[in-house]
């Protein structure tokens, strides 16, 4: 989008709240933060980078405590720079964003680098002024994921507080080789039933993504439930041409001119409506939404896809003696690491749809599709 | 189910028929005084005609196999864990099946007016773009219940277009003819020009459909269509030559018989319920207001705003039994 690049057009660094993050390769293979830039009240914290090689899974593992995502993210092909997984922190000032505030963060993973994004606690989205109560903070983060990158994004909850207005965009572009002609779209494994067609990219392995965004009820400890004036959430995944030329630090070469394809737009729109004056979503405290996509998360897709089709089926008899409970990896969900759990309410239903985006075969993908949701699905009995 | 009246909701029905009567009547001498004066009879536009035709449940859109999650929702209320509180009147008796009804339809014509309806009026209003339309609107139905209910019903529409409409539609009309008070206004641009456009476009988007993936050399084209419902429908009543807000609103009615229709198959209230349901006014202005609230929505910004419905909807497949295909 030309909206997101814009704002960096003149010296970005200078703007409150924007932040540049490059992760590039430093001959031969060394991934390093080439760009580190943040700005009041944006701050990153960057701990030093783990290395799988020396430490093995078990490293990455432990600093995804939340994640869903543990027992599946171990790359599943070994390239040689995707060994060091670096990992950031995202704060800000307050542990939240007042109205008003507007984050704006651009992130540039070169090919085959691996970034684990996380936040301390909960993000808190504070109400605005009474002397300006529409006022609305937001978030924009434009993140561009080169081939054989991965990222994986697993903050806490956003906690909107009563009269609070928020709204973020995040839109991630995943670089799958050249658009090529003939049709000849790089494609994950797996799909491999149309690699008889034109184009030499089969070999290109496409960014992978790991996207979880969740929303709670806001402070239900005293007894905020969905009381924000609007919460409004948007996603969106696109599949690009990988750039050519070296990526350049600056995204608005990126992003403005090259054509892209949209894989998913995963919009939620919490807000009054003629016929529902509130935001309400009694009862559930929070809800989730995980994006997956690509080759490195197609083992944990498969997953939740399993475990979806694993589901009781609603409203039959069993027959048969009760299934064995979920395994211990199952119970994995976002929710039981939020303050939703601890709330008196019934056990929130995450939904989450990790998307397998590629639409090479699009009966395929829609398969696909279908699986993540399930997964979803199951996390919520799992909970339940 | 007889046991389901609730005798408030009664009332409220009785004083807003009797309203209607009540206007109805007025209208009805109103026209009788002025007939002397219009000797013969003024149909205006023939908008009326593919008014009827859209709405006719009889359209082989195969409506009837969906339940827009209904179904769903309903087994999900009849399990504890799952069951969502429902807003009562009287907050001491717990919600009947025909409250529930209620509030799922509510719910439901929300949800597709901040989905569905943006794709409309902007394949209504710009008809050329109906492919990239086409395949934003899929990229934002992740729910694969839903996408699949809305595929099979906006192919079942192209079809109908194609092996019906378009004979008596298809001719790019003449300048004169539409260039009357229907497109002057609600914000229609173009008039003659843009029925034409969208003529256009539903005849190469039918191509597009049959054509196989592979056979498309750039990358713009390399994935297949889809042919969602919303799109399709917003082309369809612009070659039509509907009015963008007859479009909107048909396009909201139609869902809410269709949700109406699978609530008497679902057994939650009865047929004669149900077209009170729909002959109910506030329906009517629920639906303006709706339209009204998406009117300047760009597609970029639609967006559900009931997540719980995505849950339900997506949840369809591990029903036990299922009646319906969404």
């Amino acid at each position: 989008m030309s909206t997101m690049s814009n704002p960096f057009a003149n010296n970005p660094s200078s703007r409150p709240g924007h932040g540049i993050v490059v992760l590039g390769v430093l001959p031969p293979n060394t991934p390093v933060f080439q760009t580190l830039t943040y700005q009041y009240p944006l701050k990153l914290i960057s701990p030093a980078p783990h290395n799988l090689s020396t430490t093995t899974t078990a490293t990455t593992t432990s600093t995804s405590t939340p994640s869903p995502s543990q027992p599946n993210t171990p790359p599943r092909r070994r390239h040689p720079t995707s060994t060091t997984i670096h990992t950031l922190f995202l704060l800000t000032y307050g542990g939240g964003l007042v109205a008003g505030d507007t984050i704006t963060l651009s992130i540039t993973l070169h090919a085959h680098t691996r970034l684990i994004l996380l936040t301390q606690g909960s993000t808190k989205l504070f109400a605005p002024p009474a002397r300006d109560p529409t006022r609305t903070s937001a978030q924009r983060t434009t993140v561009r994921i080169g081939e054989g990158a991965a990222l994986c994004w697993l903050p806490d909850p956003a906690q909107p507080f009563a009269g609070s207005a928020f709204a973020q965009t995040q839109v991630f572009e995943v670089e799958c080789g050249s658009w090529g002609s003939g049709g000849g779209r790089s494609r994950e494994e797996g799909e491999g039933a149309r690699e008889g067609r034109a184009g030499g990219d089969e070999d290109v392995e496409p960014g992978s993504l790991c996207v979880l965004d969740y929303v709670s009820a806001g402070r239900v400890a005293r007894g905020e439930n969905w009381a924000f004036r609007s919460y409004a959430s948007k996603n969106e995944i696109w599949l690009c041409p990988t750039t050519t030329t070296t990526p350049s630090t600056d995204p608005t070469t990126t992003t403005t001119t090259t054509p892209r394809h949209l894989l998913l737009r995963d919009n939620l729109l919490l807000r009054p409506l003629p016929l529902h004056p509130s935001t309400h979503l009694p009862p559930h405290t929070i809800t989730a939404t995980l994006l997956l996509h690509g080759p490195l998360f197609d083992p944990l897709s498969t997953f939740f896809l399993a475990e979806f089709a694993a589901q009781p089926r609603l409203g039959g008899r069993s027959f048969s003696p009760p299934p064995p409970p979920p395994s211990s990896s199952s119970s994995s969900s976002p929710a039981a690491e939020t303050p939703a759990q601890a709330a008196p309410q019934p056990f929130p239903p995450p939904k989450s749809a990790p998307l397998d985006a590629f639409r090479a075969a699009r009966a395929a993908q829609e398969r696909a599709d279908g699986i993540v949701w399930s997964a979803a699905r199951t996390q919520v009995s799992d909970v339940v | 189910m007889g046991d389901a009246h609730d005798p408030g909701q009664l009332r409220n029905e009785i004083a807003d028929l009797k309203q209607r009567l009540a206007a109805a009547e007025a209208k009805l001498n109103s026209s009788v005084e002025l007939s002397p004066a219009s000797p013969t009879p003024d149909f205006g536009d023939d908008s009326l005609r593919a008014i009827l035709l859209l709405a006719d449940s009889a359209l082989p859109l195969g409506s009837f196999a969906f339940s827009s999650g209904l179904e769903s929702f309903l087994a999900h209320q009849k399990q504890r864990q799952y069951r969502t509180p429902i807003p009562t009147p009287n907050s001491n008796k717990p919600a009947t099946l025909l409250q529930a009804f209620h509030h799922f339809l509510s719910l439901s014509l929300s949800s597709l007016a901040t989905t569905s309806l943006p794709y409309v009026l902007a394949a209504y209003r710009d008809p050329a773009a109906l492919a990239s339309l086409d395949n934003a609107c899929d990229a934002s139905t992740p729910c694969t219940v839903a996408r699949r209910a809305s595929t099979a019903q906006g192919r079942a529409l192209l079809a109908v277009w194609d092996r019906s409409f378009k004979p008596h539609y298809g001719a790019a009309p003449v300048a004169a003819a539409s260039s009357g008070d229907a497109s002057s206004t609600d914000g229609d641009d173009g008039g003659a020009a843009a029925v034409a456009v969208a003529i256009d476009a539903l005849a190469g988007f039918s191509t597009l459909l049959r054509t196989p993936p592979s056979a498309f050399p750039t990358p713009a084209h390399a994935f297949p269509a889809s042919a969602h419902f919303a799109p399709l429908f917003g082309a369809v009543t612009r070659a039509l030559r509907l009015r963008a807000s007859s479009a909107a609103y048909a396009f909201l009615f139609a869902h809410a018989r269709t949700v109406v229709s699978a609530g008497v198959r679902a057994s939650v209230l009865g047929p004669y319920q149900a077209q009170a349901v729909l002959a109910d006014g506030r329906l009517g202005e629920s639906i303006r207001a709706l339209v009204r609230e998406m009117w300047d929505v760009d597609v970029e910004d639609a967006g559900q705003c009931v997540p719980v419905l995505d849950l339900w909807v997506g949840r369809h497949e591990v029903l036990y039994s299922r009646i319906f295909n969404s």
